[in-house]
């Protein structure tokens, strides 16, 4: 399969001043090195570059490594080019290069993400509520680390109970993806196992035909609430929140610093963002029911 | 109950879950080299709810009290054993810290050889006040690169548990690249479907991946996928099922001859001793005690028969003849390590089994 291409996921508008490109979650979409620099040139002068990167093994170290170095090499120090990482061996290779900037990814902003959780019935002001509107970054010694690492913007997703998190005063400036929030994630693959001989199925790290790029599949279930919308995206389950879940979140945020990123697929390995936040609530208006 | 398997003391550790000091003689007597468990204080529950202090909170995988602890802890040690306290849930807010931090405290001045933690924000604060914890890296940490490890290893951590998902070439290049690093790996018991690691879902409302779930497929250009996509998928899917069976310990089942089924690494052994692992894992602490002892005497056998300088085939070979259910492990959807699985004939004895006692 050919690597993710920059028109998959027409800019939605001159606010729009930043491109995602690559997976939070599989090494195997990892772009090729001539995929990036030619999604970083075809920006260049026109919208910033973020290039997100997944968990990865020591082969992945590698490659992730590889296209940071072209990365650095490419960027000017205004161009602001940040790495989106989800993984702490990718944090440490990005200090290496000044010129790009690290963001922490969903992976490492940990939260409880769970469709099933019942916001009707939780106890507004209460400590348990609190444990499950807030995330990781919200431990003082964990802040003090990304400030070591030169962190300074976490990722977000949208979540039925709700944020409760004050980021201007931990000094950290929050993104929120919508519509599509992760669930879970994994190493054994459903869609893989499409291409795969009997034997491999289900194998951590056999080869891959990245069916992923052709398909996903709705989940269904009475478990959870009736409107969670799930999704198996490759090796991740995502789910497509409602408007007003992404609304509430949003204003929650209240952060002078806040940035909303976008997709118009579950697994989209290029996505759109913006601070301009009356741009992100007008896209979400029109595309999120 | 008596010892079964064989007199030789293999330097590679066996870690076996813990979740009542009665146990401790049993599991002391069958194996276990060293041992792990939880505790979950009423009083977190009540003040968190869902959000657990440890991973597994249900049921009798936890101690309830400090006090059961402290007991626990003397009675591994009598032993001249180590007992390590699991503090592991996937991530603690800022306010849940102080509390984490305080039972830390406790758990270390009860005799607790040591802290199993997954988030960075504890570890760091471990250290910042000055915990007197050896501390070892969670599973949940989902750590797997060197460049992770180095990351870990430079914030004090000791010892490392490789997630579930890692393939045994992965585990060489670890050692190869951190060789000062002891890593912990699992061996038997209680798989995932999903990184353990990355999950966002808590099992406080149930097990969200083992959920039967109904499957759509769709193309991502919109078209209708064709017959033989379908067809593809559904067979994906049917095996995925099958998959998940296998991962949830087989139905919890147990072998004609009354050995634990389910997610299993028992010959990759060699390979794990080979390559200078300092420990397997079996996992279950909310196990049944049964399982828990049969558990322990499958992997020591093993080691045993690696420890006495059987090859790499006689091992596996070996490994799957004592559960004799051919038709779990050649499904391969077992192994925790199929990469592992022996293929062809190798040397004798690796270097990180050779007996250590008497």
């Amino acid at each position: 399969m050919s690597g993710p291409r920059l028109d998959e996921f027409a800019r939605p508008g001159d606010a729009w001043s930043r491109a995602y490109l690559g997976s939070d979650f599989c090494q195997t979409l990892l772009p090729a090195p001539s995929t990036m620099l030619e999604a970083f040139a075809a920006l260049r002068g026109r919208a910033a570059f973020a290039l997100v990167t997944p968990p990865v093994n020591d082969a992945g170290l590698h490659r992730v490594g590889v296209l940071l170095d072209l990365l650095a090499a490419e960027t000017a120090p205004e161009a602001a080019t940040e790495v989106v990482v989800n993984d702490w061996g990718v944090l440490g290779l990005v200090r290496a290069h000044p010129s790009l900037t690290p963001v922490l990814g969903r992976l490492l902003t940990r939260m409880l993400r769970d469709p099933r959780l019942p916001p009707d019935r939780l106890e507004a002001e209460a400590p348990s509520t609190r444990a499950l509107q807030q995330s990781s970054v919200t431990s003082p010694p964990f802040q003090g680390l990304l400030r070591s690492f030169g962190v300074r913007r976490v990722e977000l997703d949208p979540v039925a109970q709700g944020l409760a998190m004050d980021f201007d005063a931990m000094g950290l400036a929050p993104t929120l993806h919508a519509p599509f929030g992760y669930v879970t994630t994994g190493r054994v693959c459903l869609f893989a196992a499409m291409g795969q001989a009997e034997e491999h199925r289900f194998e951590v790290g056999a080869p891959c035909r990245q069916e992923c790029r052709r398909f996903a599949a709705r989940m269904t279930d009475a478990t959870p609430s009736p409107d969670a919308a799930l999704i198996t995206a490759g090796n991740t389950v995502m789910q497509r929140h409602e408007r007003s879940v992404i609304t509430r979140v949003l204003d929650a945020l209240a952060s002078r610093e806040a940035r909303v990123v976008v997709r118009d697929a579950p697994f989209g390995e290029v996505a759109w963002a913006t601070e301009h936040l009356p741009s992100a609530t007008r896209w979400i208006e029109e595309h999120v029911s | 109950m008596q010892d079964a398997i064989g007199v030789r003391a293999p330097q590679i550790g066996i870690a076996s879950p813990l979740s009542d000091p009665d146990e401790v003689e049993l599991l002391v007597s069958n194996g276990a080299t060293e041992f792990y468990c939880g505790v979950a204080p009423s009083a977190w529950a009540a003040r968190y709810g869902a959000s657990w202090l440890n991973r597994r909170s249900r049921g009798r995988a936890n101690l309830p009290s400090m006090e059961h602890v402290a007991n626990l802890v003397e009675k591994v040690h009598a032993h001249g054993l180590p007992v390590r306290v699991t503090l592991n849930a996937p991530f603690y807010t800022g306010e849940q810290l102080a509390d984490v931090l305080a039972l830390a405290g406790e758990i270390t001045a009860a005799g607790a050889d040591g802290l199993i933690v997954s988030d960075v924000g504890l570890i760091l604060a471990l250290r910042e006040r000055g915990v007197a914890a050896d501390i070892t890296l969670s599973s949940m940490a989902a750590m797997r690169n060197s460049g992770a490890a180095g990351f870990f290893r430079d914030l004090g951590v000791t010892r490392m548990v490789l997630p579930r998902h890692v393939r045994m070439s992965e585990v060489a290049s670890l050692r190869a690249h951190l060789p000062d690093v002891a890593l912990e790996l699992f061996v038997l018991n209680d798989g995932c479907v999903y990184e353990e690691g990355h999950c966002a879902t808590t099992h406080a409302l149930g097990t969200f991946c083992l959920t039967e779930w109904e499957y759509a497929l769709d193309r991502r250009d919109g078209a209708a996928p064709t017959d033989e996509e379908r067809a593809a998928f559904d067979e994906a899917v049917d095996d995925y099922r099958r998959w998940k069976w296998h991962v949830n310990n087989c139905g919890s089942s147990f072998s004609d001859r009354g050995l634990p089924n389910g997610p299993c690494g028992l010959c990759a052994i060699w390979d794990l001793c080979d390559l200078g692992v300092s420990c397997l894992k079996i996992v279950g602490r909310d196990s049944p005690t049964v399982r828990k002892v049969r558990s322990l005497r499958l992997v020591k056998t093993i080691v045993e028969q690696v420890a006495g300088g059987g090859t790499r085939e006689a091992a596996a070979e070996y490994a799957q003849g004592l559960r004799d259910t051919p038709e779990l492990c050649g499904s391969g959807f077992m192994c925790y390590y199929r990469d592992a699985v022996p293929t062809g004939r190798g040397p004798r004895s690796p270097a990180g089994c050779s007996p250590s006692g008497p």
